[in-house]
């Protein structure tokens, strides 16, 4: 049985990432494998307090994307396709490209952006580590169609709206 | 009736681009438009070797050419990779581009080929990207070795604080197999 991993990340990109990774499920007769990775938080050490408010906020993260997956495993289990979840936390790039290797799948079908594509902003980050490092057959499926008015603030903004501050600064600064 | 465009340059990627694209277009079913874009120097090699690889992506199925049942076409065209590839993309309403992720002029390119990252970029439909055969994957692969749950790892931090010992200090990492 062929298989296909689609790692998810919940932006705009999903959709199209699903509709395709389900279309080719469907011409090749494959088992498709949903993942999400919750990107860890990276803190200043200081105080311990912090430290548990980080480890409860990827708890209610991690427990907010198993819901997202099952929604979507739901959606595609109705149209007739074979779908596992798996939800991991840690560096995206480096659990996509373990997993394909552990599970020993035939094909990746990821975003050409989206996924956390601040600072890639011709291939996202994600997606381009992952074609660097795994030597697993990689469907690229493009961004869907934004005007440029919204493509450049989702430029200024991280996937899911928030405002990164890291480029929000350099946005401000004439000259670094 | 869908359409797969496999883009080759003869590189050792290419058997391997060949043999996804025709599965591929067996299983969709799709017609399968081989792309070949040179400089014109290498031209009249090129096209003796695309002459080649059209002979035998047939057998290469593994089935009869009725049953493999592969419609094809195939295309050499002069010029730069990266926009005749996309031109021609549009041009027969490619459903999928195929083409090797390296190996396209990606001696300089150390991150995807520079051909591969153009048409991910420009492209309207998805790319298949075939990873290049024999690559020294080492350290990179990030196997073989146990990786910590991060939020267990973080609260035994945690505690770590709590009781203020100092952790205790790792050995230094081994270099990997020096004989």
């Amino acid at each position: 049985m062929k298989m296909i991993l689609v790692p998810l990340d919940f932006s705009d990109a999903t959709a199209s990432v699903v509709e395709e990774a389900a279309r080719l499920a469907k011409a090749i007769d494959a088992h498709v494998i949903l993942l999400h990775v919750v990107r860890l938080l990276t803190p200043v050490p200081r105080y311990s307090t912090e430290r548990t408010n980080l480890a409860e906020a990827i708890r209610v993260t991690e427990a907010a994307a198993e819901e997202e997956l099952e929604r979507t495993k739901i959606d595609l289990c109705t149209r007739g396709i074979a779908v596992h979840t798996l939800r991991l936390t840690g560096n995206a790039a480096t659990d996509i490209v373990e997993q394909a290797e552990k599970l020993d799948v035939d094909y990746i079908v990821m975003g050409s952006h989206g996924h956390t594509a601040f600072y890639d902003l011709v291939v996202g980050s994600t997606t381009s580590a992952v074609l660097r490092r795994s030597r697993r057959v990689v469907l690229v499926v493009p961004a869907p169609k934004k005007t440029t008015k919204s493509a450049s603030r989702r430029r200024e903004r991280g996937p899911r709206g928030r405002l990164d501050p890291q480029l929000a600064v350099r946005g401000k600064r004439a000259s670094p | 009736m869908k359409t797969i465009l496999a883009a080759i340059d003869f590189s050792p990627v290419t058997k391997a681009v060949i043999a996804e694209a025709s599965a591929l277009a067996r299983a969709t079913p799709a017609r399968l438009v081989l792309l070949n874009v040179t400089t014109a120097k290498s031209f009249v090699e090129d096209y003796a070797a695309l002459r080649l690889v059209l002979e035998s992506a047939e057998p290469q199925t593994g089935l009869p050419p009725h049953a493999a049942a592969i419609h094809g076409d195939s295309l050499q065209i002069v010029g730069e990779p990266v926009d005749v590839i996309l031109d021609q993309a549009a041009r027969c309403a490619a459903d999928y581009i195929v083409m090797g992720s390296h190996g396209h002029t990606a001696l300089f390119e150390l991150l995807v080929g520079g051909t591969a990252a153009g048409v991910i970029c420009g492209a309207q439909c998805p790319v298949i990207l075939i990873p290049a055969i024999g690559r020294k994957g080492g350290k990179q692969q990030g196997l073989g070795f146990r990786r910590k749950d991060p939020v267990r790892s973080m609260e035994r931090a945690e505690r770590q604080t709590k009781r203020r010992t100092p952790p205790r200090p790792r050995r230094p990492r081994r270099p990997a197999s020096t004989a």
